[in-house]
């Protein structure tokens, strides 16, 4: 176990580190001066002394990994920089959002989990029926739907059609409907990787011999179904969550961007529109930190539920 | 594999009608998909000729112009003109060619680069494997997304740079499928015998290795193409996809976005095409993977 988790660690320090050295590298191996990406080029442009100033504090005289070395230690500090646009520090923005992305995103996270896990043991007890049907018909929906054509459809029915629930925006106070469509479209593609996951899992855990043993016992058929054969059947979704969650990533940016959310996603994507590259690389740095540490978490979680793999 | 509750189910033999065997034709081979890419294909290639009016021309008399068939609607503009009164038709059509076009280089690539990876690193073991297989790792470990916005500001929105992000996205797949089998591969007698009789490395590669591993490459390119269109039309999206001047599916979702409760077609008919084209892509290449590798065939 204690070699598993000290492989894990190692893994996502060398993944942090990747994604620091994507970030920097390409500040200062792009074809034009670094310096052009730390201020705004619709200003009158700078004056010598300013730019000299610049190449200061960016390091640039002294050789590259000493550079990289100070960026690091800036960056551990929590020194990412000021937006171009607003001249905000680049902490503090992300520092106010992402509580936002966070909400909303455990919401997403549980609509998949509350929706995908269950819909997959009903497919697979009821497989060739109705309910398959429609419980594959909803995953493979939720995995070809592009995310940000369905939040566009999702306002354009039920906010400018219907009227039902608000376009956008957190609202102010417990504006629990803001948080529908949003966890919704956000929460499709996980809920769909569930219930695949969770359906091929149940399938192969209810043809296994204990289960048959258990039935031809007499025990009842939901004692079976649950006690039995959906507790060794979470294994796999669960090995999947990781994967899932590259999409859910991807997802939060275009989600937030669609429903005007004010999180780390929609930040990112504003940044990407005013070429803001300190926002931007410091919202990259946010996620891959969330990322490396969602996976290392569940990769834990996993290894402590299935032995065979933190003996391996 | 069989399911042991359908087992004791006689089936009824009916007589072969004409619409009973299509029926079976179109259930046993993924007709509908093939022919879903097949149409992008055609589309994109000869799109010059078939888009009724320039994808790019304005015309503000057409502004916001509705579907043919819908009230305000006319056959001038058969699904359609958005909110500069370019023709939607002509521009679902040549945003398929320059799809079209990037999804097939970006697959090569791609596709190339992984497989040569993971020749190298099932065939030569050792150091080259650890190598190649943290790489993978560490690019597996990176959310995807925000490398390819960050990628995109610095070197700016040109397709060399999308077909590059592009093809980062299919290698790390292709290089673990290929690695697995050439590991088994290797292990063969007749490449044994050909080490033997005097082959170099790079023939037993080429000549031996590599034709057992092509099946799985093209079944692993085809599983690949949905998820290229996704990644494309969500770049396109964020404005960091297809350059602006040509037209693209993501993008005039995002353009149509602003104009929901006028004109609710802009968005919604790219929308579809996405979604018939990363469809049909993922049946296809289930299709094949069950073809080609009954090991990786999934419960169905």
């Amino acid at each position: 176990m204690r070699t598993f988790l000290l492989r894990r660690l190692l893994y996502g320090i060398a993944a942090i580190l990747g994604g620091t050295l994507i970030v920097f590298g390409l500040s200062r191996m792009s074809s034009v001066d670094p310096r052009y990406l730390y201020f705004s080029e619709s200003g009158y442009g700078l004056s010598t002394e300013q730019w000299e100033r610049l190449g200061r504090e960016l390091n640039l005289d002294k050789p590259l990994p000493v550079q990289y070395a100070l960026w690091l230690g800036g960056v551990l500090r929590g020194d990412l920089g000021k937006s171009l646009t607003s001249q905000r520090p680049v902490s503090t923005m992300l520092r106010e959002r992402f509580p936002n992305t966070l909400r909303l995103a455990a919401l997403a996270w549980l609509f998949g989990t509350s929706v995908g896990v269950p819909l997959g043991v009903v497919a697979a007890v009821q497989r060739g029926t109705m309910w398959d049907y429609l419980g594959r018909g909803f995953a493979l929906l939720g995995q070809t739907l592009p995310t940000f054509w369905v939040g566009i459809m999702a306002i354009l029915l039920f906010s400018v059609r219907l009227g039902w629930l608000p376009v956008g925006t957190t609202g102010s106070g417990f504006a629990w409907k803001n948080y529908i469509l949003p966890a919704i479209v956000l929460g499709w593609l996980p809920a769909a990787g569930y219930m695949r996951l969770t359906r091929t899992s149940m399938l192969e855990v209810l043809d296994s011999e204990y289960v048959k043993l258990a039935r031809a016992k007499g025990v009842s058929g939901w004692k079976v179904i649950w006690k039995h054969a959906f507790r060794n059947s979470l294994l796999a979704p669960l090995t999947f969550s990781a994967l899932l969650f590259v999409g859910f990533i991807t997802g939060t940016v275009v989600t937030e961007t669609i429903f005007s959310w004010p999180g780390v996603g929609r930040l990112a994507a504003e940044a990407v529109f005013g070429n803001d590259f300190p926002v931007l690389a410091g919202s990259m740095l946010v996620f891959v930190v969330v990322y490396v540490t969602v996976t290392l978490l569940l990769d834990l979680v996993y290894a402590y539920v299935d032995p065979r793999i933190r003996h391996a | 594999m069989s399911d042991d509750r359908t087992g004791d189910r006689t089936v009824a033999v009916e007589p072969a009608s004409r619409l009973g065997v299509t029926w079976g034709f179109v259930r046993r081979y993924p007709v509908i998909p093939a022919a879903i890419i097949g149409l992008l294909l055609f589309t994109a290639a000869l799109a010059p000729l078939l888009a009724p009016i320039d994808p790019l021309k304005a015309d503000l008399y057409s502004y916001n112009a509705p579907p043919w068939g819908f009230p305000g609607g006319s056959s001038g503009h058969l699904l359609g003109a958005d909110q500069v009164g370019r023709d939607i038709l002509s521009r679902i059509i040549y945003g398929a060619r320059v799809s079209a076009i990037v999804m097939a280089v970006s697959l090569v690539f791609g596709i190339g680069i992984g497989t040569t990876m993971g020749l190298l690193a099932g065939y030569f073991g050792g150091n080259v494997d650890e190598l190649i297989m943290r790489v993978v790792d560490v690019w597996a470990a990176l959310p995807y997304i925000m490398v390819a916005l960050v990628i995109v500001v610095v070197l700016g929105q040109s397709f060399a740079v999308l077909i590059f992000l592009l093809a980062l996205l299919s290698w790390p797949g292709a290089v673990r499928l290929v690695r697995a089998e050439t590991l088994s591969l290797k292990t063969r007698d007749y490449v044994a015998l050909a080490r033997v009789a005097g082959a170099s490395n790079t023939r037993i590669i080429v000549r031996h290795i590599l034709p057992g591993v092509i099946n799985l490459v093209v079944v692993s390119a085809t599983l690949s193409m949905g998820s290229i269109i996704l990644t494309e039309a969500t770049l396109s999206f964020l404005g960091a996809g297809i350059p602006p001047p040509h037209p693209s599916w993501g993008s005039m979702i995002s353009e149509g976005r602003r104009h929901l409760d006028g004109a609710w077609w802009v968005a919604t008919i790219p929308g579809v095409c996405i979604f018939l084209v990363v469809m049909a892509g993922n049946f296809l290449g289930d299709w094949l993977r069950d073809r080609f590798d009954p090991r990786l065939r999934q419960l169905h």
